[in-house]
């Protein structure tokens, strides 16, 4: 009876959308074409997503508009439950964030930071404390946690940029080109903490323009060109992964020709 | 040669460049409107200066008025040098890319001097030149005069440059030094300010005090022997002046020479020996930060935010200068201020106009300190994203940074009220009335301010992560604020004439609550959808 039960709740949390995107367009003000052109896309459960792109390819515009940053002209994008337009701050508190510049207030001290970060989303003392210990352990900067941010390396605003989207535990976790820049033990623990996070019943969605890392780590993976889903790709399926860098080298290439 | 061409061009591009608004018709009228303002502003002040060299020359104090106009614009284009010289050599924010490319630092500094240079020329040809010409016909000067003018007027850029070189270094050094002491830098820059604006007053009220009690114009025996003696000692200014007009010319060319050509050798060394010693100082510096220890604490949204817009401000020299500074230095100001305007105005008008002269005083001084509420949103920089992000509604973080520009203004003006009441400069009525009367009109400004950056914020930060252009929003709102506290005090000092005092703060309140509430939902109404729409690309 209770293995049943837990099949039930596995498939319950499988089938459970943590990110539902609808025939989704964005212009940008003065702009002739859309960035992004009808994109539909719906991300489950305990997966890890993987959106691939060429630069320009629309990446960075979805995910903005995924997290509140811009605004949109058609569509709707819901998260966990939440639409975007309709109720932002409940979209929004499922939602942690890590943007390509990792842009922080570089005034404050990593732990001001985090903690500011934290109060912005109500995380308990208890909970900010042991999650915080936790990623400043695993992503080793504990020893800097009291500096001001302004003198972090790269590498360190990458990851306090990722404490503090951490710090709520969010469903969804959004990641804009995460690896760049970072030191390969540091790419390592990031896998590791979207495997865990995921293995959570969490989601995580990340682009990036390493093709190999989005083969080796991604449950399911699309194809963004020109603001168009070109094709959306089950990783699980025979042979997708050894093919996805062909199969993304002729989706955009061909593009590229015409 | 060719390195200085090319740097020289990219420094004015990146000054200069374009930023079209697309709309042809908007631009020609942006410019016209600027052009008509320049025409009026720049037609008073050569009518005024014709006015001055009149009176002086009818008085024989003409080669007072030259000497005293010489050191006066060299006093203003060495103060304007050494921020300039700081702000664009030392402290440019493309000082590290350049260094990365294959040019000299001598390169370098000449593109960026060179560009200073443009500025200074613009100047002595705009401001300095028409006095000066204004100033031969008025006296008639021989031809000897036109032929020394451009020496003089080369003089005029080269010594405040030099100066404002030889002491950018220093300053350099001192501000390095003390990068990230932030109380101390906020309690010495306010010292500095009260004090300075203190002297600077004082020596305004005395030369009214003096002018009331003579009971005679300017050009009294007394003063006229006063001006004249200290005329004799503004060195080189006075060298200048006589190597144009013809007294001890010979002595006063050689010694205008001597002065120059030492301090612009002097800068020269001294920049060839530490220009690049000192960028590269304060690049490696940029990144000295401090350690704080803290313990994980909870905070309300609410406070967090304001708490966290506090320290952005506070740990900027910048921004603490600009807002914290001015707030706290603004009591001290407006005394001295409300003091000599009451002096004089009393003794043309009369007491009773001293109240509504304090009102201005002190809504002058409010819209200078809430002027920086106007880049609220354009200060997020590069963070921006995260106020899109976080479950915290737009309307509640703008109503939080209104509140910590209202908390700070408002603890100004209260204080300021306290001590023109406390010296006995007006009754407690007075003070208070006004203090409620600003604090509505502070309402009214922030609001504004607000809104006009939530309209079209400017995202042009520099490395540093802090704003590198003026916000064509502060200006609006200074020019508004300034607008709002002439027209109180103008209608005020009529008021206490014709109604009484009463009935004036009563009009008065009534109108400031008018622009208080008006103010507040321009802001709010669409406020959301306003802010959803600005996006940074």
């Amino acid at each position: 009876m209770s293995e049943i039960l837990e099949e039930e709740t596995l498939e319950k949390v499988e089938e459970e959308k943590l990110l539902v995107i609808h025939n989704l367009k964005k212009k940008y003000l003065n702009a002739k074409r859309y960035s992004i052109n009808d994109l539909t896309l719906e991300l489950k459960a305990g997966e890890i997503f993987g959106f691939l792109g060429q630069n320009g390819a629309g990446k960075s515009t979805t995910i903005k508009c995924i997290t509140g940053i811009h605004p949109y002209d058609e569509g709707e994008i819901i998260i966990c439950g939440h639409d975007m337009k309709k109720d932002p701050i409940g979209a929004k508190k499922n939602i942690g964030y890590v943007p390509d510049n990792h842009s922080v207030y570089e005034k404050l001290t990593g732990r001001e930071y985090v903690n500011y970060i934290a109060d912005l989303y109500g995380v308990s003392l208890e909970e900010r404390e042991e999650r915080m210990n936790r990623y400043l352990k695993m992503f080793k900067i504990s020893f800097a946690v009291d500096r001001q941010i302004k003198g972090y390396s790269h590498g360190m605003k990458q990851k306090i940029c990722i404490i503090a989207a951490l710090i709520h535990n969010p469903r969804l976790w959004v990641l804009d080109e995460p690896m760049v820049g970072l030191d390969p033990q540091s790419m390592f623990d990031i896998i590791d903490e979207m495997k865990a996070h995921t293995a959570a019943g969490n989601t995580v969605f990340f682009s990036s323009h390493n093709i190999d890392l989005v083969s080796k780590l991604c449950d399911r993976v699309a194809i963004i060109h020109d603001g168009e889903l070109k094709r959306l790709i089950n990783l699980h399926e025979k042979g997708t992964r050894e093919t996805l860098e062909q199969v993304f080298r002729s989706l955009t290439m061909a593009e590229n020709k015409a | 040669m060719k390195e200085f061409k090319t740097l020289f061009r990219l420094e004015l591009k990146s000054r200069f460049g374009t930023k079209g608004t697309g709309k042809p018709f908007f631009t020609v009228l942006k410019i016209g409107v600027v052009l008509a303002l320049v025409a009026l502003v720049y037609a008073a002040y050569i009518f005024g200066i014709k006015q001055l060299v009149a009176m002086f020359h009818l008085y024989e104090m003409s080669t007072e008025f030259l000497v005293l106009f010489i050191a006066l614009s060299q006093l203003i284009l060495t103060l304007f040098g050494i921020s300039s010289v700081i702000k664009n050599l030392f402290r440019s924010g493309d000082n590290e890319l350049l260094m990365r490319f294959p040019v000299t630092p001598g390169a370098v500094f000449a593109s960026k001097i060179a560009v200073f240079i443009l500025y200074q020329i613009i100047f002595t040809l705009v401001v300095e030149l028409p006095v000066f010409i204004i100033f031969g016909i008025s006296t008639a000067q021989a031809w000897s005069y036109y032929a020394l003018l451009p020496v003089v007027l080369i003089f005029s850029i080269v010594l405040p440059l030099s100066i404002a070189n030889l002491l950018a270094i220093p300053v350099m050094q001192i501000s390095a030094r003390t990068r990230n002491m932030f109380t101390l830098s906020l309690l010495v820059s306010v010292i500095m300010v009260a004090v300075g604006f203190a002297i600077y007053m004082h020596v305004i009220q005395g030369v009214v005090d003096y002018m009331k009690e003579e009971a005679m114009s300017f050009f009294s025996k007394e003063t006229m022997g006063i001006v004249s003696e200290a005329a004799k000692y503004i060195y080189p200014s006075n060298w200048f002046a006589y190597m144009l007009i013809g007294k001890w010319r010979l002595g006063a060319s050689l010694l205008s020479l001597a002065v120059v050509a030492i301090f612009a050798v002097g800068a020269f060394i001294l920049n060839k020996k530490h220009y690049l010693s000192t960028i590269l100082r304060d690049i490696e510096g940029s990144g000295a930060t401090f350690t704080m220890v803290t313990k994980n604490k909870v905070r309300t949204p609410t406070w967090a935010t304001f708490r966290r817009e506090f320290l952005d401000i506070f740990r900027s020299s910048n921004y603490s200068f600009q807002y914290l500074c001015m707030a706290v230095a603004a009591p001290v100001m407006v005394y001295y201020c409300n003091k000599l305007a009451a002096s004089m105005g009393e003794n043309t008008i009369g007491a009773v106009i001293v109240p509504a002269l304090a009102l201005m005083v002190m809504l002058i001084f409010c819209a200078i300190i809430l002027s920086f509420a106007a880049s609220s949103v354009s200060r997020e920089g590069e963070n921006f994203y995260l106020t899109k992000i976080v479950p915290v509604s737009y309307r509640t973080q703008v109503l939080i940074k209104l509140a910590l520009y209202m908390a700070v203004s408002t603890l100004s003006i209260l204080v300021t009220a306290i001590v023109i009441w406390v010296s006995g400069q007006v009754e407690a009525k007075y003070a208070f009335s006004a203090f409620g009367i600003s604090f509505l009109v502070s309402v009214a400004v922030t609001c504004f301010a607000v809104r006009l950056d939530t309209t079209r914020p400017q995202f042009a930060v520099g490395g540093d992560g802090e704003l590198s252009v003026g916000n064509v929003s502060t200006f609006v709102v200074l020019f508004v604020g300034f607008a709002i506290s002439v027209l109180y005090g103008l209608f005020g000092m009529v008021g206490l004439f014709l109604w009484g005092t009463t009935m004036t703060y009563l009009i008065l309140a009534g109108v400031s609550l008018l622009l208080a509430v008006a103010a507040v939902l321009w802001l709010m109404i669409g406020l959301d959808q306003r802010y959803n729409k600005i996006s940074q690309r």
